[in-house]
C-alpha cells in the first residue's frame, strides 16, 4: 500500500506540473496511452506511467506488457533529463531500456523543455508585483548559493589536495632575509654618501 | 421451513435465496447517493489504494474491452476510461439502478463520456456473448452477490481466452490482533457512523455481517479454479482486511 500511496503522490505532483506548465504536454502527445514502465534500482521501486492526452496515471508495480521498460538508479533517471543522454546512458550500461527506445525520449524531452512561469503561477494568488519581486529574489539567492558552493567546494578542494600554508616556505624565508640584508647594504651605503656631500657642503 | 439449499445469507440473517436479491438492492437504493464519501470515511480514504493497486494489476491497455461488474459509482471505470481510450471500451455493470445513476452522473461530470455503458445486469447471468472482455473487475461486489460460483462462472464465459478476473474484496485478516480491532470498528462503529452520515445504521450493519460471511481467501480462489479460471492467485491488502484474487482464462 506504501507503494500505491507513492504513486498517487507522484501522480499529484505530475499532473500539478501539467497545471503550471501548459506546454508541458505537446511533446507527450506521441506517447498517449502508451505505458511506460520505470524501475528504480537503488530504491526497489517500480512504477508504470500512462499518460491519456490530458493527465498522467502512475500505477505502482510494473506490467511485463509495458511499451518500454526503463531500469537505473535514480541519478541515471535525473540524468534522462537531457535526450541526448538517453541513447550514450544505454551504450554505458547505466540505463537498461526494453521496449520502444522513442517513448523514453518522449518522455526525457517533456521533462527537458518544461518551463514553469512561476512569477505567472504566483500572480494569482499574490498579484503580479510582488510574485515577479519574489521570484526574482528567489532566482538571485539561488544564484549566489550556487557560487557560494563553487567557491566553498574549491577551496574545501584545495584543502584537501595541497598543503596549507600556514607559514612561509624556508626559503622563501632566506631570499627575503636576503632582500633585507641587500637593502640594509644599500642603504649604509647611501647614508655614507649623505655624510659625504654633507662634510663637501 | 423451506430446505437449506433454498436459503443463503444475508449478512447474519438466513434468508430464502429469491429474497436476497431484493435485500441486496435495499440496501444499496438507500446508500447509494452517499456511497462515495462512505466509502472514504469508512476506510479513512485507503480503498483508493486499494482501487489503484487493482489497476496496476489490470494490465489494461489501449483498445481493450473491459467490464466493470457491480461497479457501482464508477471509481474503477473513470480510470479504465481513461486508459483504454477512445478505441477500447469499459462497460460499467450494476444491479442496482441506484448506484448505476450515481456513477452515471459523476462520471459524466468528469467529462468521461465516449467509450463508457452502463448496463444494468445480474452477474449471475452476463448478458454478453462468449469471450467478449479482455477484462473483469469486481470491486466489493462479489460477496453480495447470492450465488457467487454462478456468477464466476458467467464472469468466465464472457472473457477472452487470455483475458483476466481481478475481484477485489473484504476477506479475512491475517493477524488476530488485527482481526480483533477490525471486529470492533466494524460491529461498533461503522453502523454508527453510517447512521450519522447516511441516516442508514442497518445498511452498514449488514455490510460489517456480509463481510464475516465471505469466503476467505483460499475458499474464494478454489471457487474460481472450481470455474475454470487458471493461474488463480491472490494478494492479501492491509493485512488481509481486502483481497485482490486474479484468474486468467485460457
Amino acid at each position: 500500500m506504501v507503494s500505491s500511496l507513492i504513486a498517487a503522490s507522484i501522480e499529484q505532483l505530475l499532473n500539478q506540473l501539467i497545471k503550471l506548465d501548459n506546454e508541458f504536454i505537446n511533446d507527450l502527445t506521441p506517447a498517449v496511452r502508451q505505458q511506460l514502465t520505470v524501475e528504480v534500482t537503488d530504491l526497489n521501486a517500480v512504477m508504470t506511467v500512462i499518460f491519456d492526452g490530458a493527465k498522467f496515471h502512475i500505477l505502482p508495480n510494473g506490467d511485463a506488457s509495458s511499451d518500454c521498460f526503463i531500469s537505473a538508479d535514480l541519478n541515471t533517471l535525473l540524468e534522462l533529463e537531457k535526450p541526448e543522454n538517453v541513447t550514450q546512458l544505454i551504450r554505458s550500461g547505466k540505463l537498461n531500456l526494453d521496449g520502444d527506445l522513442n517513448l523514453a525520449q518522449h518522455y526525457s524531452k517533456a521533462f527537458n523543455n518544461l518551463d514553469i512561469d512561476w512569477a505567472d503561477n504566483l500572480s494569482r494568488y499574490f498579484g503580479d508585483g510582488p510574485a515577479y519581486t519574489l521570484v526574482n529574489f528567489i532566482k538571485q539567492t539561488t544564484h549566489k548559493l550556487k557560487q557560494q558552493r563553487k567557491i566553498t567546494e574549491t577551496t574545501i578542494t584545495s584543502l584537501l589536495q595541497d598543503e596549507l600554508k600556514v607559514s612561509i616556505h624556508p626559503l622563501e624565508a632566506q631570499l627575503f632575509k636576503q632582500h633585507c640584508r641587500a637593502l640594509q647594504q644599500n642603504l649604509a651605503q647611501l647614508e655614507q654618501r649623505v655624510d659625504k656631500l654633507k662634510t663637501v657642503i | 421451513m423451506k430446505p437449506q439449499d433454498e436459503q443463503t445469507h444475508f449478512g447474519y440473517k438466513s434468508v430464502a435465496r429469491d429474497e436476497k436479491q431484493g435485500l441486496v438492492a435495499d440496501v444499496f437504493h438507500s446508500v447509494a447517493a452517499k456511497y462515495d464519501v462512505m466509502n472514504d470515511l469508512m476506510s479513512f480514504g485507503v480503498h483508493r489504494l486499494w482501487k489503484r493497486h487493482t489497476i496496476a494489476c489490470s494490465g489494461a491497455r489501449q483498445g481493450q474491452t473491459i467490464l466493470d461488474l457491480a461497479g457501482g459509482t464508477g471509481d474503477l471505470t473513470a480510470r479504465f476510461s481513461d486508459i483504454v481510450g477512445p478505441e477500447g471500451q469499459v462497460i460499467l455493470g450494476d444491479i442496482n439502478d441506484s448506484m448505476l445513476k450515481v456513477g452515471r452522473d459523476k462520471l459524466r461530470n468528469l467529462g468521461k463520456v465516449g467509450n463508457i455503458e452502463y448496463v444494468q445486469m445480474n452477474a449471475e447471468a452476463l448478458p454478453f456473448p462468449d469471450n467478449t472482455f479482455d477484462l473483469i473487475t469486481i470491486a466489493f461486489g462479489l460477496r453480495n452477490v447470492t450465488d457467487k460460483s454462478k456468477a464466476l462462472a458467467s464472469m468466465q464465459r464472457v472473457l477472452k481466452p487470455g483475458g483476466r478476473l481481478l475481484v477485489l474484496e473484504f476477506s479475512k485478516p491475517i493477524y488476530e490482533p488485527l482481526n480483533k480491532a477490525y471486529d470492533f470498528y466494524s460491529f461498533n462503529l461503522l453502523p454508527g457512523m453510517g447512521k450519522l452520515v447516511a441516516n442508514d445504521a442497518e445498511s452498514y450493519r449488514y455490510l460489517a455481517e456480509s463481510i464475516r460471511m465471505h469466503p476467505d481467501q483460499e475458499t474464494l480462489k478454489a471457487m474460481m479454479e472450481e470455474v475454470g479460471f487458471e493461474m488463480t492467485s491472490y494478494e492479501n491488502l492491509t493485512g488481509g482486511i481486502v483481497a485482490l484474487h486474479k484468474g486468467f482464462k485460457f
